[in-house]
């Protein structure tokens, strides 16, 4: 301690109270001095405070900036964002005219085809009158059993006339209001047509069923033991029907068996008419009666 | 506490000078050239507070201006140091504060500080022509200085008084 305190004492003695102004000036004046000539020499490199200051100032600004440029990016990106999301939804509401557009258009392809094989049918049994008829109502789940049509007495249909489309019958008028008639298709339980192959004329019963006509397809029932269709063996409506005009298609006849009793065979049809799904069909105004009545005649 | 005093009284002086100097007079249209005000604060330091505080704010001031100005540390500071200095010294030797002799003094700080400008202006690089740097900066600087000095250091000499900081307690006379 009597060192520090011999230490302290000496130092306040001889070196602070020598410190004075005049010292200091001295001090200072060479100090600056040599600033002044240092930079006056070295002038290019020399360290100036306006150096040091730019050193510690241009990171910040740098920063700052940085900053400032990482708003603007973002502003930008979001104008662009917003911009797109604007284009975006144009394009889909666009999109959806275009989609509603080329689905009237399919479906006008689709009813143009509808009609050119109508109209192939038509040409086909050309020596029928026929008028064409939209199907309004059904009485069926899954298949057209018995349904309604557009068409009644004020239009000349008449019960009994015969209902096709384009692949073959459909079925027959059963009852006829003012402005509509109710079809029953041939795949209706307890229908009965007489139908034969188409070549070969032999004679069977085309019977709707119940069960089958969910599936869209007829029994074949009362074919002779010697009933072949062949390679051929579509089915047309029999000449000997009393309802039903002739030749007009029913469907196809498959597996085909001899029945226990040896004498008959039976058989399921595949109908021609995809009873599924239909839409237009063609009601034939010529009758089996007056057929025969003309004929008759001649 | 007095020495505190007088370094609060100081700095803030020193600071309102500084933005009066480079922020608002320069803004004010019609003067043909600007006050030396951070001259008269160290004049008025020295004479009001002693030889050892117009060292220190000419140092401080000097220092200033060579930042935001030149750009050679030192310049400035070295002859405003003196001037600082000499004017505490002479303050210290006065036994009252006349104002001519003031005003006197002022004078030959401006031209000491001109003149120093003058012969090493070289040394920072600034070349002063001596006829049109006479007539257009220190002639009218000079004069302004003249007439803003007096309410500066009335009202530095009013404050110091009141705070009892001021070394020479000699009158201050008019004539």
């Amino acid at each position: 301690m009597t060192v520090f305190s011999a230490i302290k004492t000496f130092l306040m003695n001889h070196i602070v109270s020598r410190i004075t102004s005049r010292v200091v000036i001295v001090l200072l004046s060479a100090v600056l001095v040599f600033s002044i000539l240092y930079h006056y020499f070295m002038r290019d490199d020399a360290v100036s405070p306006s150096t040091i200051l730019g050193a510690v100032v241009v990171p910040f600004q740098e920063g700052a900036n940085e900053v400032g440029s990482f708003l603007y990016r973002t502003d930008t990106k979001r104008l662009d964002l917003k911009a797109a999301r604007e284009r975006v939804s144009e394009l889909e509401k666009e999109n959806l005219e275009l989609r509603e557009k080329l689905d009237r258009a399919n479906e006008a392809i689709l009813e143009n085809e509808e009609f050119r094989a109508l109209l192939r049918a038509k040409e086909r049994l050309e020596s029928y009158e026929m008028m064409e008829a939209k199907i309004i109502a059904n009485d069926g789940v899954n298949s057209f059993v018995r349904f309604t049509i557009n068409r009644g007495t004020m239009d000349g249909v008449k019960p009994d006339m015969n209902v096709i489309n384009a692949d073959g019958l459909v079925g027959i008028v059963t009852s006829v209001g003012l402005n509509y008639a109710v079809v029953t298709s041939i795949i209706e339980d307890h229908s009965s047509v007489s139908a034969m192959t188409r070549h070969g004329h032999q004679n069977c019963i085309a019977a709707g069923d119940l069960s089958s006509s969910q599936k869209g397809s007829m029994l074949l029932t009362n074919a002779l033991a010697d009933f072949d269709p062949g390679t051929d063996n579509a089915l047309v409506t029999s000449s000997i029907s009393d309802k039903y005009l002739p030749g007009l298609l029913i469907g196809y006849a498959e597996e085909v068996r001899l029945n226990s009793d040896g004498l008959t065979k039976s058989g399921t049809i595949r109908t021609a008419v995809d009873f599924t799904s239909l839409d237009e069909v063609l009601v034939i105004t010529t009758m089996k009666e007056a057929l025969q009545e003309t004929e008759a005649e001649e | 506490m007095t020495g505190l005093k007088r370094i609060l009284v100081t700095m803030v002086s020193l600071s309102l000078m500084s933005i009066l100097q480079t922020l608002v007079l320069p803004r004010i249209g019609f003067l043909i050239a600007l006050p030396n005000l951070l001259l008269i604060i160290v004049m008025a330091s020295g004479f009001l507070f002693g030889k050892a505080y117009g060292l220190f704010v000419g140092v401080l001031t000097g220092l200033l201006i060579d930042v935001i100005g030149t750009g050679t540390p030192g310049f400035h500071a070295l002859i405003l140091m003196w001037i600082g200095y000499a004017d505490g010294f002479l303050s210290e030797k006065m036994e009252s504060e006349i104002i001519p002799v003031l005003y006197l003094i002022l004078l030959a700080n401006e031209v000491l500080y001109h003149l120093y400008q003058f012969v090493f202006g070289f040394l920072i690089g600034a070349k002063f022509p001596f006829l049109p740097y006479l007539k257009e900066t220190v002639i009218p600087e000079t004069l302004l200085t003249l007439v803003v000095f007096l309410p500066i250091y009335g009202l530095l000499l009013f404050i110091s008084k009141r705070w009892d900081l001021k070394i020479n307690k000699g009158e201050v006379k008019v004539v």
